[in-house]
């Protein structure tokens, strides 16, 4: 899916950014450039760091940096 | 007529979310168009002239209730990088917008507005045809495969 319309960043770039570690909306933002532009998919980005922060605390690991998703 | 607060928000969420469908039908025609697919360019299409029409009908009905059409909201247009993903987004799209059409027409019923109930419904009708057509293609890709139902889809 391209998630994000300004830059035609997909979600599997973000997806192995968040694998990579990076759980910030912002930090996406600099290392792909999605969600800088309009913002529209800024949500949608906060929402796969959620479900992936989640899944990870389902199988019992922890991640340092979790809960560090910086929003506006 | 001065319309129910609630109804006219009501009916301004499901504006917003066919103004969205619009421009996601329309950029998936496009792309198909791009690959090609002119069959299924041709059903984005006339998806998107549908949707248009109930954003017609809506933007009529909010100002017959004295209410404000809000053209400026949109919500997040997702778009497929296949066919088969764009189909599946397209199907998220019109569930969603079914349960928000029933949600709307239970609050119509409510206020006694039934004038703006019947237009739900019809909108209703033509969404659940929408998800009709769209589970048919995907399950024509199960059982035929991508491959020979994408060599269908290139000829009008």
């Amino acid at each position: 899916m391209i998630l994000c319309q300004c830059t035609g960043v997909t979600d599997a770039t973000v997806c192995g950014l968040i694998r990579e570690g990076v759980v910030s909306v912002d930090e996406i933002g600099r290392r792909c450039g999605a969600g800088r532009c309009c913002l529209a998919c800024r949500e949608a980005i906060a929402a796969m760091i959620g479900t992936a922060s989640a899944s990870s605390i389902d199988g019992g690991k922890s991640r340092s940096q979790e809960g560090t998703i910086h929003e506006g | 007529m001065k319309g129910n607060a609630k109804l006219i928000e009501a009916l301004n969420e499901v504006l917003t979310a066919e103004l969205t469908g619009i421009n996601q039908y329309f950029i998936h025609a496009k792309m198909c168009e791009n690959w090609g697919y002119h069959r299924l360019e041709e059903a984005n299409r006339k998806e998107a002239t549908d949707e248009m029409k109930h954003a017609d009908e809506l933007i009529e009905r909010i100002l017959f209730l004295e209410g404000v059409p809000n053209m400026q909201r949109l919500g997040k247009v997702n778009v497929g990088e296949t066919v088969p993903e764009q189909l599946r987004l397209d199907h998220a799209l019109e569930v969603e917008a079914v349960k928000r059409l029933n949600k709307a027409i239970e609050l119509a019923t409510e206020v006694h507005d039934n004038g703006t109930r019947e237009r739900l419904e019809d909108i209703l009708t033509s969404e659940e045809e929408h998800v009709n057509r769209l589970e048919a293609q995907l399950e024509l890709i199960k059982q035929v495969g991508e491959q020979n139902y994408l060599s269908e889809q290139m000829h009008k």
